[in-house]
């Protein structure tokens, strides 16, 4: 934390090519928020890039009264929304009830394509994800790969924190009944991992 | 002894606390709470798996060079905006100034006499070294319009990025 605190104060006072330490630590997280909110892989890179200048230009408003990790991922998620809401894409479409969620992907008929694409389960898995709201994929997101708490995702999100919990339930509910749903059960669940 | 069910909450929050290294919860968890748990365990497993990075090795570079291209931090960004703003400021009392008549610049003027004196004997050496006044006066005015409402786009674009 000291040391963190030693980089942001040396970049602040002009070390610039120091920032790349907190580009290297911090990129991952980045790029897990991009990647799972925006589905066009060709803006992720630009996205990654601006909410890093962003990070650079107001680091000297970070306080240190959060993770300098929370305060990145705050960016980056309300950078992606904006990004989203420009091009008109819903954060939170229509999160109707699981049955009709279900009928309805398992109904569309799949191009060869996208056959080719789901011969594994990560790719199922990934198709599935990348089908459900955009909040729902965040909050799954900052939850699972980056070990958030609740409450860091509330403050990123700016959601609360029942909100929070309650998307992870239906996130995680709604995935487990698609991918039961959709594909044989001794295909997708492998036991004893 | 009876078996014991689970909900899907009682499974997600049990997976939230405890993690995905016990094989399972209970022993004597009903079947289709056993199946449920499992199918659960295996999808928190998924989940935590981290995706394969897209970026390029010159990620940092070509973002440090980006910094280095622009102002380097919100004060210096906030110093270029007043500088900005002055200068548009500057420009649009100069072009007020020409434009108006002599005795109305005085009326509306008063105390800044000496000053409209020195502007109109600077435009006169203008005029007098063969440039054209009123173009320089319109070209003044579009440019300041110009910086005007580039201000305010990017004062929009860049509202609050934290919040």
């Amino acid at each position: 934390m000291n040391a963190e605190r030693e980089t942001i104060e040396k970049i602040i006072a002009g070390d610039t090519q120091r920032f790349s330490v907190v580009i290297e630590q911090y990129k991952r997280l980045v790029y897990n928020i991009a990647f799972r909110m925006v589905q066009n892989a060709a803006d992720r890179e630009d996205l990654c890039q601006d909410i890093f200048v962003k990070v650079y230009r107001n680091l000297s408003t970070f306080q240190f009264e959060s993770k300098l990790s929370t305060w990145i991922a705050k960016i980056a998620f309300n950078t992606c929304v904006n990004h989203l809401k420009k091009k008109r894409v819903p954060l939170l479409h229509d999160v109707a009830p699981d049955k009709f969620f279900i009928e309805e992907v398992s109904d569309r008929k799949k191009s060869p394509d996208e056959e080719m694409e789901c011969s594994d389960i990560a790719s199922k898995l990934t198709r599935e994800i990348e089908n459900l709201p955009v909040v729902f994929r965040t909050v799954l997101t900052l939850f699972h790969l980056e070990q958030m708490s609740y409450g860091e995702i509330a403050a990123v999100t700016a959601l609360p924190g029942g909100t929070v919990k309650s998307y992870l339930f239906r996130a995680r509910k709604l995935l487990r009944q698609r991918l039961t749903q959709q594909y044989a059960q001794e295909e997708l669940w492998e036991r004893g991992v | 002894m009876g078996t014991r069910r689970l909900t899907e909450e009682e499974i997600q929050k049990y997976l939230d606390r405890h993690g995905t290294g016990r094989k399972k919860p209970d022993a004597n968890l009903s079947p289709q709470t056993q199946e449920k748990f499992s199918q659960y365990r295996d999808l928190y497993n998924r989940l935590g798996r981290q995706p394969k990075i897209d970026l390029p090795n010159t990620f940092a570079s070509s973002i440090l060079t980006r910094l280095s291209m622009g102002p380097s931090s919100e004060t210096d960004r906030w110093i270029l905006h007043v500088f900005l703003s002055l200068t548009c400021l500057l420009a649009g009392v100069l072009v007020s100034a020409y434009w108006l008549s002599g005795t109305s610049t005085q009326g509306l003027l008063e105390g800044g006499k000496q000053i409209l004196q020195m502007f109109a004997l600077l435009g006169q050496q203008i005029t007098d070294a063969g440039f054209n006044l009123k173009l320089m006066g319109l070209g003044c005015t579009i440019m300041m319009v110009l910086a005007i409402l580039d201000n305010l786009i990017c004062q929009v674009k860049g509202h609050s990025i934290s919040k």
